[in-house]
């Protein structure tokens, strides 16, 4: 009894630690964090999570740069960062595996264009259809130091 | 091919006779079934024919004029493209579609697929259609003078993220938007690099998202519409010198939900609405040089949410009635200016009887600061709490600016 106490306290500690994967949205409801616009197009959206585990939630990778160039750096302590794979809206991948297509075909709702991509080939198959070019993840979103 | 060909004459008549399931069918003299279509019909025109469609399901999608036609519909014909692609493109000047009904464009997370989509067009006009069931609406890319008057618009799509704007604009200049009915979609009302262009008189009820959306669209105005049970009400974004004058936006429910959301603005009016039900009223950030007056703002959450780096918005002459808090904001610093308005909280007295009150009223509560960095604290609502915070706050203000304020508070509201 004393033990399984001690597990739930344990347990209890652990969940308060901040839960750093990304989080499901609820289009039309969530807005961004940024522009304050209601969430509705899934494709697009990122997600930052600090340390302490705050999701900022946003619906443009040009929120979440605008936010983090608008942001002191130091008080933010970004923990990861998440996009919406353009294929699959709603799962969610880190940049370092991701592939990105920008171009004006992609209609994103704060025009910065540019789709996520977990592997090349669904990549190579969106730039068939609607154009744009492959860039590089350091273009679209540079925390100041 | 049709049996009434008349080249001389410049309208074709075309009675429908059968209806039937998946193609148009049409009967001859001699009783024989022959099938038509829109397309086909369209194809035989010559530019500036009129072309009558009198009632019909067409199953069809695509259909394509790129010439200056008329197409007239009676007894309802519908054009239906079944879920596959879009219903009809316009790439022409001088187009006029009226009385059609046109379903069931494509749901897309590649092209946007539109009801009617006119692209790189003058002067056409959409007048007295139905549109049911589309992805988009109304979308009109890279053109001049058109019209879009007296349309049903209805979405149909299931409350989630895959159906697009009722009437969408993208670059376009002089467009007249009037008298529509928008309901089911995300937007409503759709605006992009949009200059020059009116928006009267229309019904947005019961979109996911915004009644009325504007990016990146300046020299426009909005007059008489009514916004009624949206996810949000209307959001101006990064535009300048909007109007935006006798609306009504009630019943915008929901945590980030608002009547009007003003973002990035400068150099506009907003004046004569009516902002009831919302959960916020009007929410202004990074905004400067708007008039806000004669509005009349009724019990809303919150009235009105300003954020600190908004500069020379002006207040004149609103009524704040039965509103849970009046005014927030997230800072100290205000340059902007809130005199002669009437405000239902305000307790002074006018002993001059000019109609002003002679002591200010400070419509920051602190509370209402407290709940809006800590929305559970609403639980604290009309406690005894609150009212002791609120007291003290009045006799030695701490976080509330002090500056804002309405020096001229009016004692009875202004008449609309």
């Amino acid at each position: 009894m004393k033990c399984a106490s001690i597990i739930a306290l344990c347990l209890s500690i652990i969940s308060c630690q901040g839960n750093k994967s990304p989080r499901t949205l609820t289009p039309g409801t969530d807005s961004c964090h940024y522009c304050q616009m209601t969430i509705i197009d899934e494709r697009f959206t990122t997600q930052l999570v600090t340390e302490k585990g705050k999701h900022f939630i946003f619906d443009d990778i040009h929120c979440m740069n605008a936010f983090v160039q608008e942001t002191d750096n130091s008080s933010l302590e970004i923990a990861a960062v998440y996009l919406s794979d353009f294929a699959n809206p709603g799962q969610y991948i880190k940049p370092d595996s991701a592939f990105f297509l920008k171009g004006d075909n992609l209609r994103s709702p704060m025009g910065g264009n540019t789709g996520t991509f977990s592997n090349k080939n669904s990549m190579l198959e969106t730039q068939a259809i609607l154009g744009g070019e492959s860039v590089a993840f350091e273009t679209l979103f540079y925390p100041s130091p | 091919m049709i049996p009434i060909k008349p080249t001389k004459l410049t309208t074709f008549l075309i009675l429908m006779l059968c209806i039937g399931t998946n193609a148009a069918v049409h009967q001859n003299e001699q009783g024989h079934y022959l099938s038509v279509s829109v397309q086909s019909m369209i194809d035989e025109t010559v530019p500036y024919d009129t072309l009558w469609i009198n009632g019909g399901y067409f199953f069809e999608n695509n259909i394509l004029i790129t010439k200056p036609i008329t197409i007239i519909g009676r007894q309802n014909p519908i054009l239906d493209a079944g879920g596959q692609g879009q219903v009809l493109i316009i790439r022409s000047d001088d187009v006029t579609i009226e009385g059609l009904t046109l379903k069931g464009s494509a749901t897309s997370n590649m092209t946007e697929n539109a009801g009617i989509k006119i692209e790189n067009a003058r002067r056409v006009k959409i007048i007295a259609n139905t549109l049911c069931d589309n992805f988009f609406g109304v979308y009109l890319a890279n053109s001049v003078k058109c019209v879009v008057r007296d349309n049903i618009i209805r979405g149909g799509y299931e409350r989630e993220s895959n159906s697009g704007n009722g009437i969408h604009l993208w670059q376009c200049d002089s467009i007249e938007i009037t008298n529509n009915v928008i309901s089911e979609h995300r937007d409503a009302i759709y605006l992009e690099f949009v200059i020059n262009s009116h928006v009267f008189g229309n019904h947005c009820e019961d979109n996911i998202r915004y009644g009325l959306h504007f990016m990146f669209s300046n020299n426009d105005q909005y007059r008489n519409n009514v916004f009624n049970n949206n996810g949000a009400g209307v959001a101006v974004m990064y535009s300048s010198r909007v109007e935006m004058t006798d609306n009504i936006f009630e019943n915008n429910l929901g945590p980030s939900s608002f009547g009007i959301l003003l973002k990035d603005i400068t150099d506009s009016r907003i004046t004569g609405n009516q902002l009831l039900k919302n959960t916020i009223g009007i929410r202004l950030e990074g905004t400067s040089r708007i008039e806000i007056a004669r509005n009349n703002i009724e019990d809303n959450g919150w009235a009105v949410l300003i954020t600190a780096n908004c500069t020379d918005n002006d207040f004149e002459n609103n009524t704040f009635r039965y509103n849970s808090f009046d005014v927030s904001t997230n800072g100290k610093l205000v340059l902007n200016t809130f005199d002669q308005n009437y405000w239902d909280k305000y307790e002074g007295y006018d002993l001059d009887r000019n109609g002003m009150g002679d002591v200010p009223f400070h419509p920051v509560s602190i509370f209402a600061t407290v709940v809006s960095e800590v929305p559970e604290a609403i639980m604290l609502y009309r406690s005894f709490t609150q009212y002791l915070m609120d007291r003290a706050e009045k006799a030695i203000p701490s976080v509330t600016p002090e500056n804002l304020v309405d020096h001229e508070p009016l004692m009875k509201p202004s008449v609309l």
